[in-house]
């Protein structure tokens, strides 16, 4: 299949690459704005979100049992759902569903970079959009209003999730927050298939292959133990069980040229992408392999990345069993894999938040990307938010972390995800293998010490 | 936890915002037991009608309106003060003979209408503060008039002549005869501006419901005596400030009209002074409008009743303060026009007194420092109003002075701007496009309280009120002058002296100014240590004792046998005044208190940490500043109150003779003969201030030698006159007179900013490119001291202008259309008559600014036919007239910055290699465009590529470079992206909302155009990313 009729963005229409379900579609258009995102959204998690507030907060036995012990109506009571944000009668204690605005002092302020003359490329990354001014607050289509609480400073909130607010609007006009909820994990419509014995899927990111980093030699013992040629009978009998291989983004590090040859110890006079094309094709025959790119890797950073372009690997791209996919993107089995840029981004907004708990986060949102477009880039998509879950995948795993972590979360209906960190392999040279069996984990580090 | 009360008022309040409209209800009062403290913020005369044996007189009293430390309003009647003027008494007067003065008086100026003007005449010594006179008093005439309006009848007969029987005609200059009847009763009583009054206990009469005049809250009487003499200073009273802001819905292409279209919403939000977050906001809207959180939705269905209930609710607010953006010469004009269109009687009694209806009339306000200006006038008996664009006006220069670009400079943030013609649209939508139009309207009612906060604008007029004595509202429509006026009465009062009433002699006398030295101009990489003269003139004023009553004359020296240098100085100027030691003079006195108490004040300033404090200490010291020094320009001011050209004309010749002898000084000091390193240099000396070259390098010996220079030479002056070392500037760019630039330096390891002085980067008629090439080459000068970076970098700006590489929102220049018949053709008039024809509806009117960029014309053709709309430009890819740009935006400023620094090799600047490669856009429209055939060409080697071949990216030979092209394409592609989602999100951002689509049109935003260019951007590039699919 030639990669020009998957890529048809000439026409304006994006497909992510999809093999467990149909539901990541959009198309988008330059002319239209975000507002139809946004709007896309709350139409998709609203009635997920209303549903799951429902279930919280109004359960007969305990409203009763509260009211009885408490006279004060504004805290208890029975509990109206105001249809929308405009809807809420002040002093009148009530439930409402919308998105979520962080105006954080921090954020890259286009207005600020022009006056400084440095606008042409992208801010300067930051660690954190934090700043103790910082304002929260809930929008839909009807209005905006200002959250107030403590619970809304620690509860690690994002732009654009969708949520929603128990509490009364006070004389000021904000919203005075008493209790949060989340639409929660999406429905996981098939159980994790039993398999009879042990398969591994392999995890890796942040190979950064450039001018001045090479091939390297734990690249090369990588390539060796896929190949089933390195490690002790233990290794092998695992290494034999895994079946695939899927690279999480920043292969090539495309801050400098591709083809310039470099002078490499191992690959002596190829080019990043000559010795990426040979690595992969080692791999490749291996193993069935896929390459998800990332913010380095060159192609578009707005999300979701298109996949890279397969004529970039002339030698890797002959074989079967590869596959260069989008970043976001549903693999196989069920799983979503990131390269890692939309958790990082979204853990810019809190002081604390870790990574995975902000992965965790994110599927309780069933959102992966809440923080497009207002802070990661992404597309003006006009017909559907791609990145709303509509189902929990099994695994969820994030690329390009500073280390190894890893949680087993479940849901209330039986969901069941495991969500993975997966580090930076040119800092950390580990890879992560998952049991396809039993979600269990197992990093790998190839580590070398001269 | 809140006590329970407040809790009820909350929730109740909560459900009904109209419970909050009301101020607090008024505590018991017992006139008897209970005294009444009020800020004063407005004063004004009135008149009260007694009968008094049986014919009916009248009788001036005076208003004063305020609001107690409760938030309650108070309307206090000050009764028993009659105006009075003063006239040297005829000679050898006897004070028996006063009675007879009143008799001759009133029957000389009185008539059956006005029975018996003068109420009195009496006898008391003064002394006049013109001239010096041996300290002697002289016997006066104190003659008090029944009412103020008879006070120039009154002046004139006693000016032309009254018979007296013991003394025949009497005829005299009159003395104080023209200070108005309020002021002088403030004068008298001592009542600063916004001070705050007393009423002890048992002085006072309170009125019942039934007598009241006013609509405040306790409305008193008292006699003038009754009030207590020390005014008490610092705090501000719970003052209740309401902003409003209203939308019309006018019609296509023509200015709202009051007797044609409607008013359709009003915003208002009420605020307390010195609470951080408003009390409340409300919205009143003609037709429904969907509700607005954190603001009440007041719908009618017609505007009559909407025009009736928003003046119920502002006279139920009762506020004390009133501002918003331009609503003198808008808002409340076609507010009062349009409800008598609609003949809403009940409209205009929105003022502070029962039954007195609200009006609007033009005036004038015209002043030496501000220039003239006709202004619309709205009094609203008894509240103040703060029109904040007239605060801008009069305060900052500006770019411009729309809100927007106001906000942006000073609340750092854009504003949403709504342009008129899509009003009307969301006014005739629905509830929800009636609602963004709401929300758009409660903003720009929040604007103007909150850039009165962030600029103190409120605060800092009333300190100036206070410091100088003038009523508030004075601040603002009237000039300098009767600030100093004031303040001399106050201090003549004091002293038993009589300032004589002059009759305007209307004379323009010029005298000599500043004196600057000539400048050696160029760029300085070395420090040049600043020397300035601590607040120069009041302290020549001061050193020298020159005033009014040390003023002397030749025939006064010789009878009294003066001796120069010891009892009187005979000044530059050859005028004379005595010595201190003989009669210390008035307004070294004024000038002292002033100084002194903006001495404390600083201290105060350092000491105090609570920010609403310190920004009513800081507001101080700033009035008492412009005070000081408007003092000067008091004596100077020809048509003022009490011109003395002597004592001007003294003080800038000391001032110039100081310069000239501070350069003399410094240069004969610091020379190598003396020891010292180097010969120092005075390299420009401006009014106050002169630029020393000691030539070091090095920056802390610059620091010592100029504060050692400051030392010496203030040794050379009289006390008070203090040379202080200030700054070093370092390097330093002196361009001409009054035109330099420097990084300032007060302390050796960290400069503070960069200063310039003179360099227009702000003018109104330069597009954004010069602003930024402007400060971006003085900052690499300056901080970075790189001439050649600076070089390099204008090379590579006019470089990329002639590619047509800068972006077009640096280029467009916006001006104003204020009126059509300019005498001269202009392009923004020419454009404006140009997209009239084009679509009348969206083409700018009178009063619109008109942004426009210069466009490819024929040759020779004038620029004003080249002018263009941007947006038409962007739409149809219009070439930009690039030489223009250098030629006439550039070229001058660039030509003054660098001259000094390059001399003769300018020109190399605007003509050298980098100005060679020239790129022409092809335009999609017109002439030729229809003939052009558009073909593909190789990305790498720009050879055409033949149709055959596809839409591919590059030719057979270039394939090996593929990968590359594609990774640079990719950057292009992520560039453009990048700049489309950071724009469109901005925006968003900034309208406050993410689920409503921009509808933003602020052409002074510098996004505006750029996310419409980035729209075309971004799909031209991924179309060239795609050709790639092809290749491969």
């Amino acid at each position: 299949m030639g990669f020009g009729q998957k890529y048809q963005r000439y026409i304006a229409r994006l497909i992510l690459i999809d093999y467990g379900s149909n539901e990541w579609k959009g198309s988008f258009q330059y002319e239209a704005e975000y507002a139809n995102l946004y709007f896309l959204r709350l139409l998709a998690l609203k009635t997920p979100t209303t549903e799951a507030a429902h279930r919280k907060w109004i359960q007969p036995d305990q409203a009763s049992s509260l009211s009885a012990s408490s006279s004060d109506s504004t805290t208890t009571g029975p509990i109206m759902f105001a249809p929308k944000v405009t809807n809420i009668v002040p002093g009148q204690r009530c439930a409402v569903v919308g998105t979520v605005y962080c105006d954080k002092a921090h954020k890259p302020n286009v207005l600020d970079d022009l006056s400084q003359e440095l606008w042409l490329m992208a801010p300067p990354a930051r660690d954190s959009y934090c700043s103790p001014d910082d304002a929260y607050y809930l929008e839909d289509e009807s209005s905006r209003i200002t959250l107030t609480g403590e619970i809304v400073r620690s509860a690690s909130l994002v732009t654009g999730a969708v949520v929603a607010v128990l509490g009364m609007e006070n004389l000021a006009g904000e919203f005075e927050v008493q209790d949060l909820c989340f639409p929660g994990l999406a429905p996981q419509p098939s159980a994790l298939p039993e398999l009879a014995e042990d398969q591994y899927v392999a995890l890796v990111s942040g190979l950064n292959l450039a001018e001045g980093n090479p091939v390297s030699l734990p690249m090369e013992m990588l390539a060796e133990y896929l190949a089933g040629h390195l490690g002790a009978e233990g290794d092998q009998e695992i290494n034999s069980s895994i079946v695939r291989l899927v690279i999480l983004g920043n292969s090539l590090n495309s801050t400098t040229s591709l083809t310039e040859k470099c002078q490499s110890l191992f690959l002596n006079g190829l080019s990043p992408l000559e010795n990426l094309d040979t690595l992969l094709s080692d791999f490749c025959s291996a193993m069935p392999t896929t390459i998800q790119p990332g913010e380095r890797d060159p192609v578009n950073h707005v999300v979701p990345q298109q996949p890279l372009h397969t004529s970039l690997f002339p030698q890797a791209s002959k074989l079967s069993s590869f596959q260069s996919v989008s970043n976001p993107s549903w693999i196989n089995v069920g799983d979503i894999s990131s390269s890692g840029q939309t958790i990082s981004d979204a853990c810019k907004y809190t002081e604390s938040t870790s990574a995975l708990e902000m992965a965790e986060l994110t599927l309780r949102w069933r959102h992966i990307a809440p923080s497009a477009p207002d802070t990661l880039w992404c597309y003006p998509f006009v017909d559907n938010d791609p990145f709303v879950l509509k189902s929990t995948p099994h695994l969820y795993c994030i690329g390009n972390q500073s280390e190894f972590d890893s949680k087993l979360i479940k849901g209330s209906e039986g969901q069941v995800c495991r969500i993975v960190c997966v580090p930076d392999f040119s800092k950390t040279q580990t890879i992560v293998l998952i049991n396809l069996r039993n979600l269990a984990t197992h990093p790998i580090s190839f580590a070398v010490n001269f | 936890m809140e006590p329970p009360h407040v809790r009820t008022l909350f929730l109740s309040a909560a459900h009904n915002p109209r419970l909050l409209w009301a101020r607090n209800p008024v505590p018991p009062l017992n006139p008897a037991s209970d005294s009444i403290a009020f800020q004063q913020i407005e004063i004004d005369e009135n008149i009260k009608s007694l009968s008094d044996e049986n014919r009916i007189i009248e009788h001036p009293t005076i208003r004063l309106f305020g609001s107690t430390g409760q938030g309650n309003s108070v309307l206090c009647h000050v009764h028993k003060f009659y105006p009075y003027f003063y006239a040297p008494a005829p000679v050898g007067f006897q004070a028996a003979h006063l009675p007879s003065v009143t008799q001759a008086l009133n029957s000389h100026c009185g008539n059956p209408e006005n029975p018996d003007p003068v109420k009195q005449a009496e006898l008391c010594e003064r002394e006049s503060v013109w001239g010096y006179h041996g300290n002697v008093t002289a016997p006066f005439l104190k003659i008090t008039i029944r009412m103020p309006k008879f006070m120039t009848m009154v002046r004139k007969a006693i000016e032309r002549g009254v018979h007296i029987p013991q003394y025949n005609t009497y005829s005299a200059t009159c003395y104080e005869a023209d200070l108005r009847y309020l002021l002088r009763f403030m004068v008298d009583c001592r009542v600063q501006g916004a001070s705050w009054v007393e009423l002890p206990a048992g002085s006072y009469r309170l009125r019942a419901d039934g007598a009241k005049t006013g609509t405040c809250q306790i409305e008193v009487d008292i006699d003038y005596q009754d009030l207590p003499d020390e005014p008490e200073w610092s705090h501000i009273a719970p003052l209740r400030i309401l902003s409003f802001d209203i939308e019309c819905a006018g019609r296509r292409g023509i200015f709202p009209e009051a007797k044609i279209d409607p008013v359709i919403q009003i915003a208002s939000v009420v605020k307390v002074q010195g609470q951080a977050k408003p009390l409340f906001r409300n919205i009143f809207t003609l037709d429904t409008c969907a509700p607005i959180v954190g603001a009440q939705t007041l719908s009618f269905e017609k505007e009559a009743e909407m025009l009736l209930e928003w003046s119920k609710f502002f006279a139920e607010v009762d506020p004390d303060l009133v501002i918003g953006y331009n609503t003198s010469n808008f808002d409340f004009p076609y507010l009062f026009d349009r409800a008598a269109h609609l003949k809403v009687d009940r409209f205009p009694y929105i003022g502070r007194l029962a039954g007195v209806p609200v009006t609007v009339t033009s005036s004038r306000f015209s002043s030496k420092a501000y220039g003239t200006r006709d202004n619309m006038t709205t009094s609203l008996f008894g509240r103040l109003q703060l029109d904040m664009l007239q605060v801008m006006q009069r305060d900052y220069k500006l770019r411009s002075y729309s809100l927007n670009s106001v906000c942006a400079e000073f609340l750092d943030e854009q504003k949403e701007d709504v342009h008129h013609s899509i009003i009307t649209d969301l006014q005739n939508g629905n509830d929800e496009t009636r609602r963004r139009l709401a929300i758009y309207c409660l903003k720009d009612a929040y604007l103007p309280l909150r850039l009165m906060d962030k600029l103190m604008s409120f605060i800092n007029y009333i300190e100036m009120a206070r410091v100088t004595g003038v009523p508030f509202n004075y601040i603002l429509t009237r000039g300098q002058q009767i600030k100093v006026m004031t303040q001399l009465y106050r201090r003549t009062l004091q002293e038993g002296l009589v300032i004589p009433t002059l009759t305007d002699q209307g004379g323009d006398e010029q005298y000599e100014g500043a004196t600057v030295l000539e400048p050696r101009s160029g760029y300085y990489d070395i420090p040049i240590a600043t020397l300035d003269f601590a607040s120069l003139y009041p302290s020549i004023m001061m050193a020298h004792n020159l005033c009014y009553t040390s003023l002397l004359k030749t025939s006064t020296i010789e009878s009294m046998k003066l001796v120069k240098d010891v009892d009187y100085v005979v000044t530059p100027n050859n005028d004379c005044f005595v010595k201190a030691h003989r009669r210390r003079g008035l307004l070294p006195t004024v000038l002292d208190n002033l100084l002194s108490a903006r001495k404390r004040a600083k201290a105060d300033l350092k000491r105090e940490t609570d920010p609403f404090k310190r920004a009513v200490l800081d507001g101080r010291q700033l009035a008492l500043k412009i005070s000081a020094n408007s003092v000067y320009g008091f004596t100077g001011a020809t048509r003022g109150g009490l011109p003395c050209l002597q004592i001007s004309s003294s003080v800038t010749s000391y001032g110039r003779e100081m310069i000239d002898r501070t350069k003399m000084e410094v240069e004969k000091k610091y020379t190598i003969a003396n020891g010292y390193q180097h010969d120092a240099e005075v390299i420009y000396g401006d009014t106050d201030s002169v630029m020393v070259k000691f030539g070091t390098q090095n920056l802390p010996d610059a620091m010592a030698l100029g504060r050692e220079a400051a030392e010496f030479v203030t040794t050379k002056f009289v006390n008070p006159i203090k040379l202080e070392f200030e700054k070093v500037y370092f390097p330093y760019l002196l361009i001409s007179k009054k035109r330099y630039a420097g990084v300032y330096w007060t302390n050796p390891d960290k400069y503070d900013k960069m200063d310039t002085k003179g360099i227009e980067t702000v003018r109104r008629d330069n597009c954004r490119l010069v602003q930024i090439v402007m400060e971006t080459c003085l900052r690499r000068i300056l901080i970075e001291r790189d001439v050649e970076g600076a070089l390099s970098y204008t090379k590579r700006i006019i470089s990329d202008l002639l590619q047509n590489k800068i972006d077009m929102s640096q280029l467009v220049i916006t001006k104003a259309l204020s009126k059509t018949d300019y005498a001269a053709r202009q392009a923004h008039v020419e454009l404006a008559e140009r997209m009239r024809k084009r679509d009348a509806g969206s083409a700018p009117q009178l009063g619109d600014r008109v942004p426009y960029v210069i466009i490819k014309g024929t040759k020779n053709a004038a620029a004003y036919e080249k002018s263009e709309d941007p947006m038409y430009v962007l739409e149809h890819n219009i070439p930009i007239d690039t030489r223009y740009y250098l030629d006439q935006q550039l070229a001058n400023p660039l030509k003054r910055l660098f001259e000094p620094i390059l001399g003769d090799k300018f020109n190399q600047l605007l003509s050298g290699e980098h100005t060679r490669t020239i790129q022409i856009s092809a335009p999609t429209t017109g002439g030729l465009s229809k003939f052009t055939v558009k073909s593909l060409t190789c990305l790498s080697c720009k050879t055409p590529i033949k149709k055959a071949q596809g839409n591919v990216a590059v030719c057979e030979k270039c394939r090996d470079r593929a990968p590359d092209l594609y990774r640079k394409q990719v950057e292009v592609v992520n560039t453009v992206e990048t700049r489309y989602a950071r724009l469109w999100t901005q925006c968003q951002r900034c309208q406050g909302s993410l689920h409503q689509e921009v509808i933003c049109t602020s052409r002074d935003c510098p996004i505006f155009y750029m996310r419409k260019k980035a729209q075309k951007d971004v799909q031209d590039a991924v179309d060239t990313l795609d050709r790639f699919d092809y290749t491969w």
